[in-house]
């Protein structure tokens, strides 16, 4: 039986930081209706595993401008949703990318000057001004490094759950602890939603679920590519060489792995790699095992850029887990298949620093109304057409 | 003074239990494992004395099928001097049992102090400290959060019912230790490289002791039920009247 009470104009599945900043996006732009579902808790899913890192340099122009808009509301945060509380627990401490001479070289030199084309202000530095910034670091072989002031690392739980509060406060429903059995189908047409607390009508349904996406192939027979792929982290400390807020992000894209790191907890070294992960059977974003083997092989990576970092102590580590396409992009927009559908997955590692951009298109795609930029570079369609947006860096999430 | 510090591997403390769907147990199959965290603290209680020059070995033991020798090479990181595998070839002994095989392995070592986590956070049953010490008929201390040794003899704070005591005990003795008791040090690469290569010594089961009967059969597990949705009520009357019919007050 389904009364007015259960029928909704947009139906949001995933409470992760994409699927709150869609839902305050909705109401935002005018949305009555509109209820969020999610699995077990708010930002509890792959969200809470973000390593934060926020920084507009991408191989892809399309990202480059989405991670820009993205900025722009992180930078203003409290603001932007008119919450003078609201917090992204941004660090501004700037974002350094070094290659030495090689395959990475050509890459990244274009990659920077479509940085500067899109006016976002990116420094080319030397060695020299490289270790000012950061001086736990060595930048001898390093044939071209770049740095842009406005970029750091935030806290991706603490804005899903700012743009949750703020989506609530404009009369969206969130329910948490709600299992999304099935989409319901009316003559191709999505319409709602079974789940394990009843039945949800909507005139639209949108999927930001990460590596629960794979739902949708199940539910529709669309041929949905993502992957749940592991990722381990690791927090390296030692006190002759602190990692201190003021020191930048940085990626190395001269190490085997194209390591990133950035500080964690003001002296800590977090660090992972920005390759290729472990493929995992079925999603899962439970905690992963670190082997020793592991650490070493890593350890021996930072040291070689960090060389205080070899006697470095392993002061916790742990997994996360990327939705990860074919072309480490995700898939946005309408799937042509499903009319009443909208989706947003496979963020590949980089979601958490396009949300507040993705949360504006995939609002504004449900509601019909024009999209801040095109989104069909981003089309379900382009695995067909070939139209991949591979990055020029190989695989791995700098994208 | 060589001390003996028997370490478990369980399920990592950060990673959410769940049960077999079969009830036969919880399902440990592709899941994180570690370092039992009250076996670490001990682990770094034993090394810290070692370094202070109380004691001059460490040796860490457990028991298991192979793959546990990586909570052994946890404790040879952490920097314990060796490492013992008893191989039970596949049984699993319950506590008495670990306690029997402990204390042929006690004897076999020549050691005059045990220190191990007051409890695995698998069961919570803290029986392997007490068990092993009424073996041996040594003094114990359980969920010690202190301790210094002065002049062959233990100096230690533990919790009791009325809240901390400060005991004295003579060596040998068993320790039973609380998380208080210290902070376990990050393990450095270079000691994670050296723990690599470290060998491990594996000791048969069989050599040590013959194995008691298990005296307990685990029927089933399962979770807890989940808690049921509470209820609204309108208004206050609504209110007394739900109260007036709880179970637990009527006559």
């Amino acid at each position: 039986m389904s009364t007015s009470l259960d029928s909704y104009d947009v139906i949001v599945i995933g409470a992760g930081v994409i699927g709150c900043s869609v839902a305050y996006h909705l109401a935002h732009f005018g949305a009555q209706r509109v209820l969020v579902l999610d699995r077990t808790q708010i930002g509890a899913g792959t969200t809470s595993q973000s390593s934060g890192i926020l920084r507009t340099h991408y191989s892809v122009a399309e990202n480059v401008e989405l991670a820009k808009r993205s900025w722009s509301v992180f930078n203003d945060f409290a603001n932007y949703l008119g919450d003078a509380e609201a917090s992204a627990g941004m660090v501004k401490c700037g974002y350094l990318i070094a290659a030495p001479d090689g395959e990475k070289l050509d890459p990244l030199r274009a990659a920077l000057q479509g940085q500067r084309d899109k006016g976002i202000e990116v420094r080319l530095i030397d060695p020299a001004e490289a270790r000012e910034r950061l001086p736990i670091a060595r930048f001898d072989d390093a044939a071209l490094i770049g740095y842009e002031p406005e970029a750091g690392f935030a806290d991706a739980y603490l804005v899903a759950t700012s743009f949750a509060r703020a989506a609530r406060r404009q009369g969206v429903k969130i329910m948490e602890g709600v299992e999304v059995n099935q989409l319901l189908l009316e003559g191709g047409r999505a319409v709602g939603v079974d789940t394990s607390k009843g039945r949800f009508m909507a005139g639209t349904v949108i999927s930001t679920q990460n590596i629960w996406a794979t739902d949708i192939e199940r539910w529709t027979g669309v041929p949905t590519p993502v992957a749940a792929e592991r990722h381990a982290v690791l927090a390296l400390e030692t006190p002759e060489a602190p990692y201190t807020f003021q020191m930048p992000v940085y990626k190395d894209l001269g190490s085997t792995g194209m390591l990133y790191c950035r500080s964690y907890g003001g002296n800590q070294m977090l660090v992972s790699e920005g390759t290729v992960g472990e493929t995992l059977a079925v999603p899962d974003n439970e905690q992963g095992d670190i082997s020793m083997d592991y650490v070493v092989e890593v350890g021996a990576q930072v040291a070689e850029r960090f060389p205080a970092y070899e006697t470095a102590g392993l002061a916790s580590s742990w997994t996360g887990v990327y939705d990860v396409t074919p072309d480490w992009n995700p898939v946005l927009g309408c799937l042509p298949d499903v009319p009443g559908l909208v989706v947003g997955y496979g963020f590949s590692g980089h979601g958490f620093k396009l949300s507040p951009g993705v949360g504006r298109l995939l609002a504004q795609c449900a509601l019909g109304l024009p999209t801040d930029v095109p989104l069909t570079p981003y089309a379900h369609e382009r695995f067909r057409t070939g139209s991949l947006l591979t990055g020029k860096y190989g695989l791995g999430a700098v994208s | 003074m060589h001390i003996l510090v028997p370490v478990q591997r369980v399920v990592d403390h950060n990673v959410k239990v769940r049960v077999k769907s079969d009830g036969s147990g919880v399902d440990t199959a592709g899941v994180k494992m570690s370092i039992n965290p009250f076996d670490e603290v001990a682990v770094e209680q034993a090394v810290r004395l070692r370094e202070q020059g109380v004691a001059t070995k460490v040796t860490v033991v457990a028991c298991g099928a192979a793959i546990t020798q990586d909570v052994l090479r946890t404790g040879l990181a952490m920097g314990a001097d060796a490492a013992l595998l008893i191989d039970t070839a596949g049984a699993v002994p319950d506590a008495l049992g670990l306690a029997t095989l402990l204390k042929a392995v006690v004897a076999r070592e020549g050691v005059p102090l045990v220190l191990c986590g007051k409890q695995a956070i698998d069961d919570d049953l803290g029986a392997l400290g007490p068990m092993l010490a009424a073996l041996l008929d040594w003094p114990q201390a359980i969920s010690v959060n202190r301790l210094q040794v002065e002049g062959g003899a233990l100096q230690l704070s533990c919790d009791a019912d009325a809240g901390q005591e400060q005991w004295q005990l003579p060596l040998p003795a068993v320790l039973s230790v609380d998380l208080r008791l210290c902070d376990a040090r990050s393990i450095t690469l270079p000691n994670m490289m050296k723990a690599k290569k470290a060998a491990i010594t594996t000791l048969p089961a069989a050599e040590l002791a013959p194995l008691p009967a298990t005296t307990a059969t685990v029927l089933s597990v399962a979770e807890p039920p989940a808690r049921s949705g509470g209820v609204k009520v309108t208004d206050v009357a609504a209110l007394i009247d739900h109260l007036q019919r709880l179970p637990v007050l009527q006559a």
